[in-house]
């Protein structure tokens, strides 16, 4: 019971890179195969139905789960490559340097990822799976860049760090082999939430055309092609509806799960 | 001497900003005539456009004219009709602007009470349950969220208009039944978001040692919230809601978009699609200029909702 939170997001997360790893092995039919029978219920060829255009429905949400974990892993790792680093930067300098730093963060703060998409998809003439990656990997650097800060100024305290620059070791080596491994955890839990939020700009920018493009299937891009059809075929929207708040769900939960095992002084306040 | 800083930061985050913007346009590789008048333009037509845009001007003159230009309280034409689009941007502006105070309306009204109740119930299954919705409110998109109230109380239900957007000047009760299913949609989602804020921050109030003193004394649990706990929280609020200010303009493009409100997201949208690049990279410098300008009334507010904070600086500590 204690860690159910960690577990209930664990098991939604298993369930959503499982359905990544089944679309890349397996699918019942190819997922953009227009045809006939349009707007079918269930059935033993298409297990979900299909869609207005004969599409079938489960090969969709399957391709979908590869679309939103490739937007979501490339969108953290670009937060955590670049934020990560300037966070413990930020958190070892003094002045000019951290002021300059957090500063550039509190800019960066102020461009939603969907509009940073809108500018870079503009930019470029052309939305693309690119620009909703980039988009939404340069707003979580802020993010990024203030816990790894906040713990780094923590460590970078400690009696050890003190130890280690008394001996001669250089910044590069004390934060490589100190400030890193300690920040790691916070790092951690910050990557599970702020997947649960690339995801959801994922969605939202598919769905308005401006994210993974309208040949691949994308949980957003399906609600937004069902729209039409939610008054006689609700389940077109509502089960990528479904997935997303499932994976949002299951990130959201497994980063809180984290931070309680990680550290449970915080879980009262937080949660 | 405070305000003075703030207000020296806000202005060079601002300027850095507007760089972002141009430099995001004008710099990323390919030509900004040809990517505005798209793949199959003449050869012609596009040095015709470069020439009207002035874009083989030194890149920093274009940004000092694209500034030049903001400053004085004007906006850059349409790159392809060639039209004044400033009348259309303030329009629509004022359009989003009511949604998202409303919206803002919504996620405070539905996050304070599901705020506070989670913290005083945070060891009762009342309290869980409250923060599980909350959890969960955070996981829908809001398209999702704005559909399926459409499908309730727009169609079903008749009870407001399921789309479209009347002016206040044609019809108050129209205007205002227009804008409910929106303004909900985009309240409840942000306001799961800061139902967490809230609840942690008055865990924090109802751990200190006044609190308990008050409810020692006498004070019934509630009353004892409204007096002392509010206050209280009321710095970490304010801060949570105004950076908040950002998310809540993204939400209503998405939000406009379902509703098929002529906001300045769709008008946004519109112009991506049109490839109008001066009028995209504009409204965009604008939305963050806004987002901007709240958190720096947010760092201002400081010292009005905290006497203490107001007092410590008078007294140079």
């Amino acid at each position: 019971m204690k860690r159910a939170v960690l577990w209930a997001g664990a098991t939604l997360v298993a369930l959503v890179v499982l359905a990544c790893l089944v679309s890349v092995a397996w699918l019942p039919t190819d997922p953009n195969t227009v045809g006939t029978p349009t707007l079918a219920p269930p059935s033993a060829d298409h297990p979900l139905g299909t869609d207005n255009l004969g599409r079938d429905l489960a090969a969709r949400l399957l391709v979908g789960a590869r679309s939103c974990l490739l937007v979501g892993v490339v969108a953290v790792s670009i937060g955590a490559v670049i934020g990560v680093p300037l966070g413990i930067i930020a958190g070892g300098s003094r002045g000019v340097a951290a002021t300059v730093l957090m500063r550039g963060a509190d800019i960066v703060y102020a461009f939603p990822a969907l509009l940073l998409a809108i500018l870079l998809a503009a930019a470029r003439g052309h939305a693309s799976t690119f620009t909703a990656m980039a988009a939404i990997g340069l707003s979580t650097i802020p993010a990024f860049m203030r816990v790894t800060r906040s713990a780094a100024v923590d460590v970078l305290a400690q009696d050890y760090v003190m130890a280690a620059r008394g001996a001669g070791f250089g910044l590069g080596h004390i934060a490589l082999r100190h400030v890193l491994p300690n920040v790691a955890p916070v790092v951690l839990v910050q990557s599970s939430s702020a997947f649960g939020v690339a995801i959801l700009a994922e969605a939202s920018l598919s769905y308005l055309g401006l994210g993974t493009p309208p040949t691949t299937p994308s949980w957003g891009r399906m609600i937004y092609e069902a729209q039409s059809f939610v008054y006689s075929d609700i389940q077109l929207a509502a089960l990528p509806g479904i997935c997303i708040a499932a994976a949002v769900l299951g990130f959201n939960l497994l980063g809180d799960g984290l931070r309680d095992l990680l550290d449970p002084t915080l879980r009262e306040i937080t949660r | 001497m405070r305000t003075l800083k703030l207000l020296g930061n806000f202005l060079i985050c601002l300027a850095v900003a507007s760089v972002v913007v141009f430099a995001v346009v004008n710099l990323l590789p390919g030509d900004i005539a040809g990517v505005i008048l798209g793949p199959n333009a003449s050869p012609e037509s596009v040095a015709a456009l470069r020439e009207r845009m002035g874009l083989d001007e030194p890149l920093v003159m274009r940004y000092v004219t694209w500034m030049g230009t903001l400053l004085s309280g004007h906006v850059p034409r349409s790159a392809l009709s060639g039209a004044p689009v400033g009348a259309d941007i303030a329009g629509r502006f004022a359009v989003t602007g009511w949604l998202v105070f409303f919206g803002m309306g919504v996620a405070i009204c539905l996050a304070l009470p599901m705020g506070a109740w989670a913290a005083l119930n945070r060891h009762r299954p009342s309290g869980w349950l409250v923060s599980g919705f909350a959890q969960f409110g955070m996981a829908i998109p809001a398209f999702m969220v704005g559909i399926c109230l459409t499908i309730i109380f727009g169609v079903k239900l008749r009870w407001f208009p399921a789309n479209g957007y009347v002016e206040a000047s044609t019809s108050v009760t129209g205007w205002l039944s227009h804008l409910v299913l929106p303004s909900i949609t985009l309240g409840a989602v942000q306001g799961a978001i800061l139902v967490r804020y809230v609840r942690s921050a008055f865990v924090d109030v109802l751990r200190t040692d006044w609190f308990r003193t008050a409810r020692s004394v006498g004070w019934r649990r509630w009353a004892a919230v409204w007096r002392h706990g509010l206050r209280n929280t009321a710095l970490q609020l304010v801060t949570v809601v105004g950076l908040q200010v950002g998310s809540l303009f993204a939400g209503a493009i998405v939000v406009e978009s379902v509703f098929a409100i002529r906001g300045i997201g769709t008008y946004l949208l519109q112009n991506v699609s049109n490839r109008d690049l001066p009028v995209v990279s504009t409204i965009v410098l604008m939305l963050v200029a806004l987002v901007l300008v709240v958190n720096l009334l947010v760092d201002l507010s400081y010292g009005f909702i905290d006497p203490r904070l107001r007092n410590r600086r008078r007294l140079g500590r």
